[in-house]
């Protein structure tokens, strides 16, 4: 019940803030921050009060569509635990940080809905039900993007809406395809994920089906060449980059969630495609980043190299590397949405986010150029800091799978330095170009910016507080073996195979 | 006491948070206060920490504080835990003593600057980081430190940051070494891989005592362990950044070069020798990069003009020693000539800060002269430490620890004719450059007027430093003088020893490289002189030698220049805007078909019966 109530919280906050508009024009702030707030507290306690050792903390399960077969159940284990939390601190220090003017109702409303739609997606475990939530969480964002009325927008929402509603929709023929499948064999008509693992398919047709839903969850990570959205998107509004930054999330998450268990098989034979792919993209990504004089534009080029890393994770198929993984979702969407914050601090006060127009903050306002430095140190993966446990778990893991692409991904780390001193090089030291005003860092600002901060240095030095969280799940996905069925002459992978390979990949 | 190990880096830690958090708050003399006291805390913890462990000199206990489970995922863990052993011991007293030294100069050094709480922030967390560094159990630690001293480096050396040129060099520093540290970070890969733990003891007993890596394994990690190593220790090829580093303020020169950063490459050498030495090439290679780095820094070291540059250089060339040293299995000479070398590499580059900031920042040695009479302490100190770093018979500790490592250059097992020559040699650039550094500072005619006397904060570790200069060398003699062998047993309770061949005779050797460089000194007595510095003009060749060989330019051609221009000509992201591309023709398209739709009715007509026959024919064809 536990679960529901989260996500009413967020709906039911979504809808006050409309009306209490009204009543004052700052109502509808205050009412967001308590819903998330109550969100963040209420899952917290659904992390503590579970032993660790059931499959699920915490279920609900009540009948929804039952003529098609689905149910509306969610479950929570320590992946989707740390995703809710992540996207609820996120959202907090996103709404919190928003400027007033910023603050209307719609931006409340649209911000607390697409939340829960993300929330909604780290809790499903219908697939349908999962559509419904993927679908959920898009529009509010598009309609953020569209109402940030900023230069460009319009553009940038439409964009957003063609990648994500595009591959949405294969995605959905893609799981229909699967339900129809298990429909035939089973004569059971279910999403239920559960039901769904015992599908039989041949080689080909597991293949055709997993790339359905690849794409869309590729499209959202983003990987090159299909990461076009996410830079437009990042220069629309702070509040629009951090929920993009967690947003893409879902990509990764759908993957080791859905697409690994799903088509186990596959998986491995697309592995080598996917590490190549990784690797593209974190160079592709970081050589971008070096290139750009936007802030926001680097943090999303940044961001989308994190991804490229995320990529090798995944299909290294290791519990170093997923743990990895797992702590590279957090460390990333911290990372990025600090760099975001940056930007926005030092727009608010130089009036330009543009590297190439700034210089020598240090002079006039130390402590912009302090809180710069250490977002720069964490986005170049400086260890102590988040970032670095993600990078080195991952290449770690993957290493035992494909030297190369853990050679070349750590060219990455090279970048990273080169495009992340360049921001401190272009932003904070050499002469003064803007005397940015005296404003100190305000309170809010603070607080934000404070959050950041320990969140980076907490997962970095105490990193064991995500992944033993994220151990059960990531044991028992790579460890996965679907229960015995009759009729496997239609496999023509025997399953059991695809359980011992993943464990020689494993040694 | 022994329990509170980790309490050594803490406090400098602890005064860099105070500094970074507080430091505007602070009146100058607080700043001061906390700074230096920080680190000298840590260093009296070292004595009363070390002082009973040194009790039994061959037997010494090691001791490891572990402080909490780092990472724990599956079966791979890493502790967050410090230990302290005879090799830790002698760079952490190094770090702590020669540091705190370093930040008592400073508190006058950096007087007049702005940003003193800063500076003082960067300072202490630089001894913090190379505190775990050389404290770390586990190599994920030591290379969170080793990133540490990084960062700190590249905050220091860009200290004055509203010149373009130091912000260049602190950035190429920065750079340049994290090059080698990915390289280092392959290689702890490699390790995890085989070992399935970071832990520097295990990892060593396991490569020991199983046959579970072979010797090609070994040879790649030793390499990949080496690129961090000649990143960090600024040996050939990633030794460019060095000489740029001049950019920051003298104390943090001393800082980088005699008690942290560039003496990480050879700590880390020595701290995993067990996987060098299964590797006969990689050890090869060590003493090869070291021997070639020796003499190319100290030819550049001829050529300089800028007195902070010279003693870069031959820093580089000194650390060149200790690599050959390392790479030749003399474990103790090359942690011994560290330990020396940190001792007057400090006094000389403080020394030279107190020049420098005497003559209105001036560091040009050709605008200097005739201060030995000006400023007789910081002379005569510097003088002290010029003999150390000449290698002076017999009243120079630098004598001592050069001579171990050119000895063993030559009877080593692993040594050669070669490298002994290498030695020699670079021995005989040591004393011309020296000497002519030594002259054209302090002798000749006085071309700037000395304003500023430094006090006693700035002579009283000068003082301190040259003693050790002196004294330090006769803790460890050679066997036919006086075979004092007390800094050896020592680190020989983690080095392993040397068995030299007995094909040599200790005295021949010893009295050809006395004679060779006195010699030396002869030749630079007589070629030094006023002429030479009235006369001294650039020729290509010698440009050629100033500016490093010019590695500089190479490494802008092949690398920099290609990276830059690849970044910017992706500048708009050619994938996103051909799919952009691709999307407007697409609505192109959708724009020409829409013309279809036009309302006529006899289109229509012919489109649905064209459409029947296709289908209709479609089918049949199938049924057949």
């Amino acid at each position: 019940m536990a679960l529901v109530g989260i996500l009413a919280v967020l709906i039911l906050g979504a809808l006050i803030s409309l009306p209490v508009r009204r009543i004052h024009k700052q109502l509808p702030w205050y009412v967001g921050i308590v819903a998330v707030l109550t969100a963040i507290i209420m899952s917290f306690s659904l992390g503590n009060a579970s032993s660790g050792t059931e499959k699920w903390f915490a279920r609900f399960t009540s009948s929804w569509i039952p003529a098609i077969g689905s149910n509306f159940s969610l479950a929570i284990d320590g992946l989707s635990y740390i995703m809710i939390l992540l996207t609820l601190v996120m959202g907090l220090v996103a709404i919190g940080f928003s400027e007033r003017r910023e603050n209307s109702s719609s931006f409340i409303f649209n911000s607390l809905f697409m939340l829960a739609g993300v929330v909604g997606i780290f809790m499903a475990t219908d697939l349908f039900l999962f559509f419904f939530f993927w679908e959920m969480m898009l529009l509010p964002l598009y309609f953020l993007i569209i109402s940030a009325n900023k230069e460009g927008s319009d553009k940038a929402a439409f964009k957003f809406l063609i990648y994500t509603q595009g591959s949405g929709l294969i995605m959905l023929i893609s799981l229909l395809a699967l339900y129809f499948i298990h429909g035939n064999q089973t004569a059971i008509y279910s999403f239920a994920f559960e039901d769904l693992l015992n599908t039989q398919m041949s080689i080909t047709t597991s293949m055709l089906v997993m790339s359905g839903f690849l794409l869309a969850f590729l499209v959202k990570l983003p990987v090159w060449p299909l990461h076009g959205w996410l830079p437009s998107a990042f220069k629309t509004a702070p509040a629009i980059a951090i929920f993009s930054g967690l947003l893409i999330k879902t990509g990764a998450y759908g993957i080791m969630r859905f697409a690994v268990p799903l088509f186990p098989e596959g998986s491995l034979i697309i592995s080598p495609l996917m590490m190549i792919l990784g690797v593209v993209t974190i160079l592709y990504a970081s050589f971008i980043a070096f290139s750009q004089n936007d802030i926001r534009v680097i943090s999303a080029y940044s961001g989308i190299s994190h991804m490229g890393f995320i990529l090798i994770g995944i299909y290294a198929f290791n519990d170093l590397s997923w743990q990895g993984v797992g702590v590279q979702m957090i460390a990333s969407s911290v990372g990025t949405a600090s760099l975001i914050l940056l930007g926005e601090i030092i727009h608010r006060r130089a009036g330009t986010y543009d590297i190439a127009h700034l210089g020598g903050i240090w002079t006039s306002n130390p402590n912009i150029a302090g809180i710069g430095t250490f977002f720069a140190m964490a986005a170049l993966g400086l260890p102590g800091m988040a970032n670095f446990i993600a990078e080195f778990l991952i290449l770690a893991g993957a290493f035992q799978i494909s030297v190369l692409s853990t050679v070349l991904a750590s060219i990455g780390i090279v970048a990273a330095a080169a495009y992340s001193l360049r921001i401190i090089q272009k932003v904070f030291i050499g002469e003064e170009k803007i005397c940015i005003s005296i404003i100190d860092v305000t309170l809010r600002e603070k607080a934000a910016v404070a959050v950041m901060m320990v969140l980076l240095l907490w997962i970095g030095f105490y990193p064991s507080m995500v992944t033993s969280r994220l151990e059960p799940f990531i044991t028992r996905t790579l460890n996965f073996s679907p229960p015995e069925t009759p009729g496997t002459e239609q496999g023509n992978v025997d399953e059991a195979q695809v359980k011992y390979s993943f464990q020689v990949i494993k040694k | 006491m022994l329990q509170f190990i980790w309490l050594i880096p803490l406090f400098p830690l602890l005064g860099f948070l105070l500094l970074a958090l507080g430091g505007k708050y602070y009146s100058k003399k607080l700043v001061a206060i906390i700074g230096s006291a920080s680190v000298g805390i840590s260093a009296l913890l070292t004595f009363v920490i070390g002082l009973p462990m040194l009790q039994n000199i061959e037997n010494m206990p090691s001791v490891t504080n572990v402080l909490y489970t780092w990472i724990d995922v599956g079966s791979f863990s890493v502790p967050f835990s410090f230990k302290i052993d005879a090799l830790s011991l002698v760079f952490v007293f190094v770090i702590t003593f020669v540091g705190f030294l370093i930040h008592i100069y400073s508190t006058e050094y950096m007087a007049q600057e702005e940003g003193y709480a800063r500076f003082f922030a960067y300072m202490n967390l630089f001894v913090a980081s190379m505190l775990i560094l050389v404290m770390a159990d586990s190599l994920l630690l030591m290379y969170l430190g080793w990133e540490g001293v990084g960062l700190c480096s590249y905050l220091l050396i860009g200290f004055f940051y509203r010149d373009p040129a130091n912000n260049y060099a602190a950035r190429k520093a920065f750079i340049v070494t994290r090059v080698g540290d990915a390289a280092m970070l392959i290689g702890l890969l490699m390790l995890v891989f085989a070992f399935n733990t970071l832990d520097m003891a295990q990892i060593s007993d396991l490569a020991k005592n199983s046959v579970s890596i072979s010797p090609a394994f070994a040879t790649i990690v030793a390499l990949l362990l080496l690129g961090g190593a000649v990143g960090k220790s600024a040996q050939l090829p990633l030794q460019v950044w060095l000489p740029d580093a001049m950019a920051g303020p003298s104390p943090v020169s001393a800082l980088i070069h005699a008690a942290t950063m560039v003496t990480a490459g050879v700590y880390l050498i020595a701290r995993m020798h067990v996987i060098f030495m299964l590797s006969p090439f990689a050890m090869l290679v060590v003493a090869s990069i070291g021997a070639i780095t020796l003499l190319i820094a100290g030819v550049s070291a001829l050529y300089q003009t800028d007195l902070k540059r010279v003693l870069a250089y031959s820093t580089i060339s000194q650390i060149g020693y200790m690599f050959l040293a390392l790479g030749v299995g003399a474990w103790s000479a090359a942690v011994f000539h560290f330990m020396i070398h940190g001792f007057f590499k400090a006094l000389l580059f403080l020394g030279a800060g107190a020049v420098i900031l005497s003559l209105h920042h001036q560091q040009d040695m050709f605008k200097m002269g005739g201060l030995y009479k000006k400023m007789p302490v910081i002379f005569w100190t510097f003088l002290i430490g010029s003999a150390s770093l000449a290698a002076f018979p017999f009243i120079s500790a630098g004598f001592f620890s050069k001579d171990a490592i050119i000895w063993y250059a030559l009877s080593s097992p692993q040594g050669g004719w070669v490298f002994w020559l290498a030695a020699m040699i670079g021995a005989i650039i040591t004393c011309l450059y020296t000497f002519r550094m030594i002259y054209v500072t302090f002798f000749g005619k006085e071309k700037t007027h000395v304003h500023y006397t430094p006090g006693i904060a700035m002579t009283l570790p000068l003082i301190v430093l040259a003693i050790l200069s002196t004294l330090a060398g006769y803790i460890e003699l050679p066997h036919n003088m006086g075979h004092i062998q007390w800094f050896s047993s020592f680190v020989t309770n983690y080095l392993p020893g040397i068995t030299v061949s007995e094909h040599f005779n200790e005295w021949v050797f010893q009295i050809i490289a006395m004679v060779l460089s006195l010699g030396a000194l002869a030749i630079a007595f007589k070629y030094y002189n006023e002429k030479y510095v009235e006369s001294f003009t650039m020729t290509p060749v010698k440009l050629f030698f100033q500016n490093g060989w010019n590695f500089d330019k190479l490494y802008d051609t092949l690398f920099v220049k290609p990276f830059v221009w690849l970044a910017n000509a992706n500048k708009e992201d050619a994938t996103d805007k051909s799919i952009d591309k691709g999307a407007i023709q697409v609505s192109k398209l959708s724009n020409r078909l829409s013309v279809l739709q036009n309302g006529r009715v006899g289109w229509y007509l012919a489109g649905m019966a064209i459409g029947i026959i296709l289908v209709v024919s479609l089918m049949l064809f199938i049924k057949m």
